[in-house]
């Protein structure tokens, strides 16, 4: 009797003990991580560079490094694009669910496709993406190839589409890869909030559902995916490869510009782009003060409108509304899916030419070539991508673990921290790193490699999980202990095949993270470590379309795989009568 | 004397005082000795793992090199493991980062394929080991009278520290389909994209081609272009320059996308001409186009030509960081990529179709008849014209950063 009524959430000490070391472990590993990966980019960036001879500091290289020629007005482009990108994309995504499923279930058909699309486009290589999409928009693209016939070309118009000075191109094509990441952050968090009881509410009191949700649900669900939507704003301010692809050639955006830097045969240059790089931070950080204005003012807007306290709003605004969001969304969901089938149809060319529609000539040749070359990255990706996200998965665990015996509180104190390598922009800290990667003689090595990747995995599977782990109904964990069973035994008896769903998607998130991962594997691998990502990015250079699409439509259809399966294993478990 | 004679004789001094044996009153810790002649190399690297840094962006040529391992291993047990890079400085990186955390050996990188600004930054910077060229059979076999590039690497002497591999000149590639008669000099090349604007790219410097197109642009402008065989000093540069930049201020409204953008590569540049927005590209092998017509890259229209001047040309090279962990590996796998076997292979335009830099009257008359029976390529230049020399690595940086500070700001 005693020991039932015990709350669960003060177990015996020795527990607690065990498992508090892990997210402090957790913790100290990514600061340090980071904090290293400043510190080997702060000192060049401070004049400090002994292998050069340089063992003084001065403000040089950061002076070098505010004359560059063009700087103001990469860092301008990047900073209009990766904002720019950012707002679509969190409309799209948030107004695509508030008009197909409001209510977070998942049970519409409509909703059902629209899951099927997104995947296909997460689970796409970024690279490929943008390849894709290039090839899509350019004059010689496949769109004037469809419609050369009619508009009698036979050689293509010369437009600015795809490197426009402005970066809408590269804006585009973040708004297409990270719309359907946002949708599907967005959703998870629904989920949770259980909008249903709070809208009948609403509803009891005269409000329109089409004006409830933004006032009463919006909020709540914004709040709940603010990290994510940092994190895609960091990264569309500090992508490289979509950049070169489809970003401003002259200048480039900021974080092509330190790249370029990086690899100038003038080994000087590497300390103004380290000076650079310490600029780049500088405006990530601006660019999320700029967010949080631009986060209070719509707040400010929210409020004003809730507290009107208007009841509805006239059916033909919301209808307007409800098509624009639908029509530029499905817009941005063709554009990416018909890039994707770009790639799968230039896998099987041999010869395609402007202005055919389609190949004119069909081989299976480049797959055929590409066979020989393909088993050691694979294998190497997803060897790596297992390790990286089983460490991560039972990282995660202890820490919501932690926190279900310890207090929320207590967990969640210093969550952001676990998003560092997520916002601190890439270019920045990870040449440092690899700097001190190198100085624990690290480098090379799958350890290394593996390491990298769980900066960047742990987050994501931690985010894909923690908000089903505190949503979960803590009177089940309750009631076992009541019957007498141990905090281990309500871990693993009870919790984990309750949340059976989000493990898997935390599993299918860990995987595909790291299978996308570039830089971090090249960095921390000295190239030697080859996966289908660092493949992909080495054959861009090559200018073969056709082979291109090969490691496109694998690494597509690896990802689209785990995470169909993540969806098969995380059904709910069936029971029989009868044994 | 070169111009970065100080570093570059404390180089030689400490690979001399390394191989001399007197390593243990240097900084000693050398897992991987010397080796003294190539005997000895050979047998130190039998079952060397040697990590070849290489440009590995184009499948054909990353299947050569994974021919050479095959053959390097079944021959010598020396593993021959492929790093692909996008840039070539990103291995000087890797051995600079290295360097700077204090790793004296055991390094990352063993063999780096090589040449112009990239040997002469690691070679001032003392990041070479050699010299070492003297130590490979094979290198007997080269003849440098004859090509002097085969020791000067873009005027900067090569002392035996990158062993040559192949062999370059700038070629212009044109669709015969849309143009009958192909300009034949840089001013007719500026007439030509005036009367078809938009037809004409080339890639943004910093790249590579689009540098060497800056260098053979101001080649042939120059009054003197024997001024860019020496050192570029900041005076002189804006008036040796002021035609380059006049040219570019006429020929960039007539560019592709009127030169507000610019092709990020000379692979993407050719992709233009396949894609039908240009009629013209450049590359640095003259059998580029026939390599890339056999694998439907490429119409079958295009064909190859230097201008009438002659055209910028070098020679590219394999070198040794100096804390390679294999060095002897690197030797053995240096000298096998010389041997007129695999130097004959990779003149084979259908498997790669980069020039030899082996001096066929060297060879034996069985060793040479491999080469005599190489296919001609369909679009590669039958004469090849007059090789201009590359100019002082100084000229590319300032060229690199007038352009940038005139056209990307």
């Amino acid at each position: 009797m005693d020991r039932a009524l015990r709350p669960v959430k003060s177990p015996p000490l020795l527990h607690a003990g065990a498992a508090a070391l892990v997210p402090l472990a957790v913790q100290a590993v990514v600061i340090g991580s980071v904090g290293l990966g400043l510190l080997f980019l702060a000192l060049p960036a401070f004049g400090y560079l002994p292998a050069l001879g340089r063992d003084g500091f001065d403000l040089a290289p950061l002076r070098a490094a505010l004359s560059y020629p063009g700087l103001v007005t990469a860092a301008a482009t990047t900073l209009v694009s990766g904002l720019l990108a950012t707002i679509v994309a969190l409309v799209l995504g948030i107004g695509t669910i508030a008009v197909l499923d409001p209510l977070g279930r998942g049970d519409r058909r409509s909703g059902r496709w629209l899951r099927r699309a997104m995947l296909a486009l997460i689970a796409s290589p970024h690279v490929a993406v943008a390849v894709g999409l290039a090839f899509l928009l350019a004059p010689s693209g496949w769109l004037l190839r469809l419609a050369a016939p009619l508009l009698a070309l036979d050689r293509p118009p010369d437009y600015l589409l795809v490197n426009d000075r402005a970066g809408l191109a590269l804006a585009l094509v973040l708004v297409v890869k990270e719309t359907p990441f946002i949708l599907a952050v967005g959703l998870g968090a629904l989920h949770r909030l259980d909008a249903e009881p709070q809208l009948r509410i609403c509803r009891s009191l005269g409000y329109a559902d089409s004006i409830a949700w933004p006032k009463i649900i919006l909020p709540q669900l914004y709040r709940l995916i603010r990290l994510p939507v940092f994190a895609v704003l960091a990264y569309g301010l500090s992508v490289v490869d979509l950049s070169i692809i489809l970003g401003p050639s002259l200048p480039p955006t900021l974080p092509v510009l330190i790249l370029r830097l990086t690899v100038d045969p003038d080994l000087s240059s590497r300390m103004t782009a380290a000076g650079a790089g310490l600029l780049q931070i500088g405006l990530v950080a601006a660019a999320f003060g700029i967010w949080c204005g631009i986060e209070s003012l719509a707040a400010r807007m929210i409020k004003g409108g809730t507290m009107s306290g208007r009841r509805a709003v006239p059916a033909w605004i919301t209808s307007i509304i409800r098509r624009s969001i639908l029509g530029v969304a499905g817009i941005a969901l063709m554009l990416g899916l018909a890039a994707i089938a770009a790639m799968a149809l230039w896998s099987v060319a041999e010869v395609w030419r402007f202005p055919d529609p389609v190949p004119s000539a069909f081989s299976l040749q480049t797959w055929d070539s590409v066979a020989g070359a393909l088993a050691l990255p694979l294998w190497n990706s997803i060897g790596l991508a297992a390790a990286a996200t089983a460490l991560a998965l039972a990282t995660a665990v202890a820490c919501l673990e932690f926190e279900d015996r310890i207090g929320a509180a207590a967990g969640r104190r210093g969550q952001w921290i676990l998003f560092l390598p997520l916002l601190a922009p890439e270019m920045g800290f990870l040449f440092g790193l690899e700097v001190a990667a190198g100085r624990l003689g690290v480098t090379g090595s799958a350890g290394a490699v593996l390491w990298f990747h769980l900066l960047f995995v742990f987050p994501y599977v931690f985010f894909s999980l923690s908000e089903p782990w505190r949503a979960l109904d803590t009177r089940y964990a309750r009631t076992a202990r009541c019957l007498g069973a141990g905090p281990w035994r309500v871990l693993l008896r009870v919790k984990a095949p309750l949340l059976r769903a989000p493990l898997a998607l935390g599993i299918a998130v860990g995987l595909s993270v790291s299978l996308s991962l570039y830089l971090p594997t090249v960095l921390a691998g000295a190239g030697r470590i080859t996966t289908l990502a660092t493949e992909t990015v080495a054959l861009y250079g090559g200018g073969d379309r056709r082979v291109l699409g090969v490691y496109a439509i694998l690494q597509t259809a690896l990802t689209a795989a785990i995470f169909t399966a993540a969806v098969l294993l995380g059904r709910p478990r069936r029971f029989h009568r009868s044994a | 004397m070169p111009p970065n004679g100080r570093l570059t004789r404390r180089a030689l001094l400490q690979t001399v005082a390394v191989a001399a044996g007197l390593a243990p009153c240097a900084r000693a810790g050398l897992a991987d000795p010397v080796p003294a002649d190539f005997a000895a190399a050979l047998r130190q690297a039998a079952g060397q793992t040697v990590y070849f840094n290489a440009w590995g962006g184009d499948p054909k040529i990353n299947d050569y090199i994974l021919w050479a391992a095959g053959e390097l291993e079944r021959r010598h047990g020396v593993v021959l493991k492929l790093v692909k890079l996008n840039d070539t400085a990103e291995a000087v990186s890797h051995v600079l980062a290295e360097k700077t955390a204090g790793r004296g050996d055991g390094g990352s990188v063993d063999l780096i394929w090589i040449n112009g600004e990239n040997f002469a930054a690691m070679k001032a910077s003392a990041l070479l080991f050699g010299p070492f060229t003297a130590l490979l059979p094979n290198f007997r076999l080269v003849d440098p009278a004859r090509n002097p590039t085969l020791l000067v690497d873009f005027t900067v002497p090569t002392e035996g520290f990158e062993s040559p591999w192949g062999m370059a000149q700038f070629t212009f590639f044109y669709d015969s389909a849309r143009i009958a008669t192909p300009p034949r000099s840089m001013k007719a090349l500026l007439a030509w994209v005036q009367e078809n604007p938009g037809r004409f790219a080339y890639p943004a410097p910093p790249d590579f081609i689009g540098t060497t197109f800056l260098k053979q642009v101001l080649h042939e402008l120059s009054a003197d272009p024997a001024v860019l065989q020496q050192p570029s000093d900041p005076q002189q540069f804006t008036v040796i320059s002021a035609p380059l930049w006049d040219y570019l201020d006429r020929l960039h409204p007539a560019l592709w996308r009127q030169g507000k953008a610019f092709p990020e590569s000379a692979t993407a540049q050719r992709q233009l001409l396949n894609d039908g927005e240009v009629d013209l590209y450049m590359a640095f092998n003259p059998a580029d186009a026939s390599s890339a017509i056999a694998q439907k890259l490429l119409p079958e229209t295009v064909r190859g030509l230097v201008p009438e001047a002659g055209s910028i040309a070098n020679t590219h090279f394999l070198a040794i960081p100096f804390n390679a962990n294999a060095k002897a590996g690197a030797l053995v796998a240096a000298d096998f990529l010389l041997s007129p076997e695999a130097q004959a292979r990779k003149a084979d335009p259908e498997i790669w179709g980069d020039p030899t830099v082996l001096a066929l009257d060297r060879l034996e008359p069985e060793e040479r008849a491999a080469f005599d029976r190489l296919p001609e390529g369909v679009a590669t230049p039958r004469d090849l014209g007059r090789a201009l020399p590359e100019p002082h690595p100084s000229w590319v940086a300032a060229l690199e950063q007038a352009w940038i500070a005139r056209y990307a700001r």
